[in-house]
């Protein structure tokens, strides 16, 4: 996939299949506590109401963020530094839950 | 007395902060946000604007500017630091204020003037505002609903920490009057130790009557006074 962007070097092209690196990412999924007011998660559900959707009890927005981790770094140690980073810039604890998750 | 006016990118009320407080008197310069160091200051003004283009949440990539170490170090020491609009959601992103500011309850941007009561005189930014005065100053704001959790909302209350509300030209609070959904209409609040404040309005913005408003400068001159008493006391 890097080749065929155009990211790596002509002479790699050919052979990317080979050298495609192994990829780990981080999946952060972040969302509204409960007691916030989510005026775009209700909004959104009375438009679904208006359109004929029925049995929609609850519609929360809020952000999915996906981070690109260098090959081979360790799960484990991933997990706590981007949990970490969730914690203090990519998510507010006052007013937001996340979900994180290293996908490989 | 000298005032800092912080500049991020996108800040845009930094030059009105820095206008108002020359306008009333006092010296004002800005300071770029990749500064690590105040100077001899005696408050710091966190400005209004799209820091960052308010990016991942509004004032969340602000507030590891390098010059925000020197803020909170700065506030721990006891000196004043008055956050407006982005400023305030800066501030809280920071931790030196308590709660959060989330999308206006009708997701609307607000552009307006608003009437804000003044909740206690017992602050260094409220101390000179007269008794039942309302100041009819202006808001400019997409993110200013504030938000906090009912333990933080009783430990405010408890502390007398909310210093102004929305309310209607007559001094109502009331949900009428209260352009974004702000729990409570707080549009202000101070920290525990009360030397950090922020507001949504702008009192900055309307500090001459040429701008349709001069009741923003009872917030500069609270300022002005508690730095002065401040140095009275020092120098007794």
């Amino acid at each position: 996939m890097l080749a065929s962007h155009g990211l790596l070097p002509h002479h790699a092209r050919n052979f990317s299949w080979r050298i495609t690196p192994f990829r780990m990412k981080a999946k952060i999924i972040i969302t509204p506590k409960k007691a916030v007011l989510d005026p775009q998660g209700k909004t959104v559900q009375s438009a679904l109401e208006h359109m004929g959707y029925t049995g929609v009890t609850g519609v929360h927005i809020g952000k999915y963020i996906e981070i690109d981790l260098a090959p081979g770094t360790d799960k484990a140690a991933a997990h706590k530094a981007i949990n970490d980073a969730a914690h203090k810039l990519l998510s507010n604890p006052v007013i937001e839950d996340y979900k994180l998750e290293i996908a490989e | 007395m000298n005032f800092v006016v912080l500049q991020f990118p996108a800040s845009n009320c930094d030059q009105d902060a820095v206008h108002a407080i020359r306008h009333l008197g006092h010296s004002a310069n800005l300071l770029w946000h990749k500064e690590s160091s105040l100077g001899d200051v005696d408050c710091v003004i966190v400005p209004g604007g799209f820091s960052y283009g308010d990016y991942l949440r509004c004032g969340a990539i602000a507030r590891f500017s390098p010059v925000m170490q020197a803020v909170k170090q700065f506030a721990d020491n006891g000196g004043l630091v008055l956050g407006i609009c982005n400023g305030f959601q800066v501030l809280t992103e920071a931790g030196l204020l308590p709660g959060a500011l989330i999308r206006n309850r009708d997701l609307q941007f607000h552009c307006e003037y608003i009437h804000l009561k003044t909740a206690t005189t017992d602050s260094p930014f409220t101390s000179k505002i007269p008794t039942g005065k309302l100041l009819r100053v202006p808001i400019a704001h997409g993110e200013g609903c504030y938000f906090a959790d009912d333990e933080t909302l009783a430990k405010l209350k408890a502390n007398n920490q909310v210093l102004w509300h929305y309310c209607d030209a007559d001094g109502n609070v009331t949900d009428a009057a209260n352009p974004n959904g702000a729990l409570q209409n707080i549009a202000g609040i101070c920290n525990e130790r009360r030397n950090v404040a922020g507001l949504m309005p702008h009192p900055e913005r309307a500090c001459e009557p040429l701008l349709g408003s001069d009741d923003g400068k009872w917030v500069f001159k609270s300022l002005f006074a508690a730095l002065q008493s401040k140095v009275v006391a020092q120098a007794a």
